[in-house]
């Protein structure tokens, strides 16, 4: 066989198989991720990682259908403050006082959400047993509130960094 | 009288096939020299470097296609393993979205 005719097959039948092994592996990875996650449960997560049985998850499912009204209305209150300001920002052209005094109702807004939300999860952890408990309770730690540390954690650095230079 | 038109028609066919045959012997060692050609082609694949040889392998159809099976189902089979990842992480993304109205926190 020609060399050149050769180099020119086995160039497109490793194009094209690895062009099939990625399509044939996504197509299958969305499928059945989109089957697994089961997407009409929404504590689907929390009965696989935390191993929970029916009895808890029957506890765990009355206080999540009873925190969910709370979370709605604290989700209607911060949106309805938060438009509130971006119209006062608008509508006078610059930071106005009543700009900042509608800043802080929403970060007080926030902090009473942030209050209730670390509530449930404290009772949805002790609704787990004792160990689970202890690792749901982080875990939503560290995924609700570990964003916001990390950037203020940054911003430390970089302050004190400029610090050391002066 | 239906059988008796056949077999002149099978006779014709014979007679036919008989005149259309190629006369006159073929050149001296035509089988050898057919035999050899064949050999060097052989020898002249082994010694080849083997991308050469997995050219020759992907011209046959048959061994292609079970290539490309054997591809597909070995992306598939990753795929399901990605795909269990992907579900926990999508699981665990909703639960957290509806519980927690600050994240991503602004």
């Amino acid at each position: 066989m020609n060399t050149r005719i050769a180099a020119w097959i086995v160039t497109c039948a490793v194009v094209l198989s690895v062009g099939l092994f990625f399509l044939t592996a996504r197509w299958t990875a969305r499928l059945s991720a989109e089957r697994w996650s089961h997407p009409q449960e929404d504590l689907a997560w929390l009965r696989r990682e935390f191993r929970l049985g029916q009895e808890e998850m029957s506890r765990i499912r009355r206080l999540h259908e009873g925190y969910l009204p709370v979370c709605r209305e604290w989700c209607a209150r911060i949106a309805a403050k938060k438009a509130e300001l971006e119209s006062e920002l608008s509508r006078s052209g610059g930071f106005t006082p009543r700009a900042a005094e509608l800043v802080r109702e929403l970060a007080a807004l926030r902090a009473e959400c942030q209050v209730a939300m670390l509530r449930h999860f404290e009772e949805v952890s002790q609704a787990m047993p004792p160990d689970q408990g202890r690792r749901y309770f982080a875990e939503m730690l560290r995924l609700t509130l570990g964003t916001h540390e990390a950037t203020e954690r940054a911003m430390a650095l970089e302050s004190s960094g400029v610090h050391e230079h002066r | 009288m239906k059988g008796n038109h056949g077999r002149d028609d099978t006779a014709g066919l014979s007679e036919l096939l008989r005149s259309a045959r190629p006369e006159g012997p073929l050149p001296d060692g035509f089988g050898a020299s057919v035999w050899r050609r064949i050999e060097q082609s052989e020898e002249a694949t082994a010694s080849a470097p083997w991308w050469v040889r997995l050219a020759w392998m992907w011209v046959e159809p048959r061994r292609a296609f079970a290539t490309l099976a054997l591809v597909s189902l070995l992306g598939a089979a990753t795929g399901l393993v990605q795909g269990w990842q992907w579900s926990e992480r999508l699981a665990r993304d909703r639960y957290v979205t509806v519980v927690s109205p600050l994240s991503p926190w602004p």
